[in-house]
């Protein structure tokens, strides 16, 4: 059996025992490896520690019960196997940043549970095949210098209609035959501020300098566009390298595992997805792009 | 109804869009389709800029664009863009993005009560028909001001449709500048 396969193996366990009193021994078990072993392996795959991983998947999960019913804070607690009150506010407001009475009252605000970035989902074996087989996991610092990203943007809560801006763009820069051909092209991805649900802003667009806003005019005029200014941004850059249907699992490994462990913050609810050197973005299959996530040394 | 003609210089634009099919789960005028939804998120990215409030009475006017190039309504599809008009790059919040429009003719026709939510596409069509002209560029605006009382009491609101014209023998073949 590969460290893999055992090590999913214990994710599964987990996934199925997370009300019940378990511990990373019981873990190391489903995994049928010993308990050095495991923990060596589980942080080298999953990076993660194995008892970080089931409090954070506990944490997670709760945030369900909170949002959803209304439940007394304590009893979610106990069903989770905190122990007390005080010890789940703690460990909770050290995972999401705030405790859990104010993420009760977000989410009535936003009228259903809040999607916070650091939220951890179960962890598959896809997931762990994907993040380890590639540079990703650790980024290099990048300064970003002002960009204006022109293209087509729309809200998006479902991949296929990230594919439907792309295909759009690319028949609208068909029509825009005349002048150079784009420099780069960009996905922006914008979080609300309410982070109800899944959804969020995407920019499928290109860099153009004959056409951001300072550059209106020497284009033929095109409607159908929107200009995105950046300012000047400190970025993480991760590699992302699969196929689309993959960068869920990228992005994921950003937001609920690196920035849990690193010392930068996110500096603003967004992501840029980069194609550079001439690179299209793609229509399927594999995809390669940079991921760059702005950072500051304090949390947003 | 005759519309009034105007001439408009170059507008730039702030605000939020969404490109696709508004009308895919909701048809007509409610808050409950993709358009509904953008206004809320407009005034989401809008809220503490300055530049836009939901209390029609104290806000500056709101566009509401539509952009229909024939390749995207073959598909359904069209670009609804919600803003505000600025002077300069710097009002623009990195929430929002820009959107300029043309310098160009417009005909702008008045809508009153139940007229607002009513197809008044078709009016707008006849009248181009009879009066020589056509569309200059493919789209389109509503303009919401201290006129418009909210869905919800519309027998009291008042909009301005803005319909880029062009005489039909005079179509501008290459932008505006």
């Amino acid at each position: 059996m590969s460290q893999l396969t055992a090590i999913a193996d214990a994710l599964t366990f987990t996934e199925t025992h997370l009300k019940d009193d378990i511990s990373v021994s019981d873990m190391a078990e489903a995994a049928s490896y010993s308990l050095y072993h495991f923990s060596r392996v589980f942080n080298g795959l999953v990076h993660h520690t194995p008892y970080d991983y089931l409090m954070r998947r506990r944490l997670s999960e709760s945030t369900r019960w909170l949002a959803e019913t209304d439940r007394k804070i304590v009893d979610i607690a106990f069903e989770y196997h905190f122990g007390s009150h005080e010890t789940f506010s703690r460990a909770f407001k050290r995972m999401f940043g705030m405790p859990p009475s104010e993420y009760r009252e977000l989410s009535a605000d936003a009228g259903g549970p809040v999607n916070h970035p650091r939220h951890l989902p179960p962890l598959t074996a896809d997931y762990l095949k994907h993040i380890n087989q590639q540079d990703l996991l650790w980024p290099d610092p990048e300064e970003q210098p002002p960009i204006d990203v022109t293209g087509l943007m729309s809200w998006v809560d479902q991949p296929s209609a990230v594919s439907t801006l792309w295909e759009a763009l690319e028949r609208e820069l068909h029509n825009l035959a005349r002048g150079p051909e784009p420099e780069a092209f960009y996905g922006i991805i914008w979080y609300p501020r309410n982070r109800r649900g899944q959804g969020y802003f995407y920019l499928a667009g290109f860099l153009d300098p004959w056409l951001g806003p300072l550059g209106a005019g020497r284009r033929p005029f095109h409607p159908g566009l929107v200009t995105k200014t950046l300012p000047d941004l400190v970025c993480a850059r991760f590699v992302h390298s699969g196929t689309r249907g993959c960068l869920p699992f990228t992005r994921g490994y950003i937001y609920h595992t690196w920035f849990s462990h690193a010392s930068w913050g996110a500096a603003l609810p967004m992501e840029i997805e980069r194609w550079g050197d001439g690179g299209r973005p793609p229509r399927d299959g594999a995809c390669a792009c940079d991921i760059l996530v702005p950072i500051s040394s304090t949390e947003l | 109804m005759q519309p009034r003609i105007v001439d408009k210089e170059r507008i730039m634009l702030a605000g939020v869009s969404f490109f696709g099919d508004p009308f895919a789960e909701t048809g007509g005028w409610t808050e409950e389709n993709e358009i509904g939804r953008l206004w809320k998120r407009f005034f989401e990215a809008a809220a503490g800029t300055g530049l836009a409030c939901e209390d029609p009475k104290s806000a500056s006017p709101i566009l509401e664009v539509h952009v229909e190039g024939p390749e995207a309504a073959a598909r359904g599809h069209r670009e609804v863009f919600i803003g505000v008009q600025i002077d300069e790059l710097d009002e623009v919040t990195i929430e929002m993005q820009v959107k300029n429009l043309p310098a160009v003719t417009y005909a702008v026709f008045t809508f009153r009560g139940d007229r607002i939510t009513s197809d008044w596409s078709q009016l707008v069509t006849e009248w181009m028909l009879e009066e020589g002209y056509r569309y200059a560029y493919p789209f389109s605006f509503q303009l919401y001001d201290s006129r418009f009382a909210g869905l919800d009491q519309l027998e009291s609101s008042e909009i301005d449709v803005y319909i880029p014209v062009a005489r039909r023998e005079n179509v501008p073949a290459d932008g505006d500048s």
